[in-house]
């Protein structure tokens, strides 16, 4: 049932941002940032479900774990990156949304250079020399 | 536990209601003894014009028809003229009596003072009607300022406590 | 960390709109403005706590 729940506090959200924006526009923010905060925090457990379901998985499949590692760590940058973005384009603050979002996708492509090296290694075996 | 929390949340509350509450009653306080000064100078000049009576003896009359604090200030102007002359025991009465009135109108009432008792009955009735003008003036920047303060300091006092109590909860 | 906490934030926005409206209408314009930055500090703190052990949770779950 926390499908329900997710819904009921956008909706009771949504309800008094829509109040609140005609008085104080600056409290609005703070309740979409609780929001945001709240359903996060709701989807959280479920998320942690997941993660220990691929971890098992890897390791009966022998797969190399540190890739699994820096694929959680994407997820979770991405994760992070998304709930600011939104909130500061639902502020008005494209430009600073958009920065945010660059930054994150910098920051992905950092952490996922082993991978990509480590791709690189496999193509370079697989080719003809 | 909880009810001790909830008890104590709801003191903050009814505190901060009535310290609002309070403050608001100065400006309603300060209007009504600006009025009830002004009555009292109008029957102290009628009282001089024709009965002649020694101001001693009219201060103690006002001072029985009056209420509160105006009674104290010209009870007290009457026993300190049994020491010194009317012009001190007056201001001196109005400096000891605890009122609502802001230090503008005690300086105005204070006027009166000066020539008490110092000149003929029709000196005395125009320095009378001259104070009771500038209580005129005083009246309406008291009631000017009621109206823009005392709704105000109500609400703020209950909106406050309501803001505190939220914040704490 | 629940749904209060949005109820709350919500009440003191609506009560700091009232103060700010009731002091101007006195004609204390600084005052009122005065009385929606503590209120948004106020809020702000409240608001960043959580958002830390938000922060935290989604730190330690992915392992950054």
């Amino acid at each position: 049932m926390d499908i329900i729940k997710i819904i009921g506090i956008g909706l009771t959200s949504l309800i008094i941002i829509i109040v609140l924006r005609q008085y104080k526009p600056e409290f609005a923010v703070y309740v979409s940032l609780i929001a945001g905060a709240l359903i996060l925090f709701l989807v959280i457990d479920k998320i942690a479900g997941i993660i220990s379901l691929l971890t098992e998985l890897s390791n009966k499949s022998n797969m190399n774990s540190q890739f699994l590692v820096i694929l959680l760590k994407i997820t979770g940058i991405a994760f992070l990156t998304e709930f600011a973005v939104s909130i500061c384009k639902d502020s008005g603050e494209s430009a600073i949304a958009n920065k945010i979002d660059l930054g994150g996708k910098v920051i992905i492509i950092a952490i996922s250079i082993p991978i990509i090296s480590a791709l690189l290694e496999t193509i370079i075996n697989v080719l003809p020399a | 536990m909880l009810t001790i929390k909830w008890i104590s949340l709801i003191l903050v509350f009814i505190t901060t209601f009535f310290i609002g509450i309070l403050i608001s009653k100065k400006y309603k306080k300060r209007v009504e003894e600006l009025n009830e000064m002004k009555n009292a100078l109008s029957i102290f000049k009628t009282k001089i014009k024709y009965t002649y009576e020694p101001i001693p003896e009219i201060f103690n009359q006002i001072s029985k028809i009056s209420t509160n604090n105006i009674k104290n200030i010209f009870k007290k102007s009457t026993d300190n003229m049994k020491k010194t002359n009317a012009g001190t025991a007056w201001s001196k009465a109005l400096d000891e009596s605890s009122t609502y009135l802001t230090y503008e109108d005690i300086e105005v009432l204070k006027g009166l003072g000066k020539l008490l008792g110092k000149t003929d009955i029709q000196g005395q009735i125009s320095e009378i009607d001259l104070t009771s003008n500038f209580l005129d003036v005083q009246i309406a920047k008291a009631r000017n300022e009621q109206d823009k303060n005392e709704k105000m300091y109500k609400t703020l006092g209950a909106i406050i406590g309501l803001v505190f109590v939220i914040v704490l909860i | 960390m629940d749904i209060n906490l949005l109820f709350k934030i919500a009440a003191i926005g609506i009560l700091v709109a009232v103060l700010h409206q009731v002091l101007v209408r006195a004609g204390r314009e600084d005052q009122a403005m005065m009385t929606t930055l503590a209120g948004l500090v106020i809020v702000l703190t409240m608001v960043i706590k959580e958002i830390s052990t938000l922060f935290e949770t989604v730190r330690t779950l992915f392992n950054l």
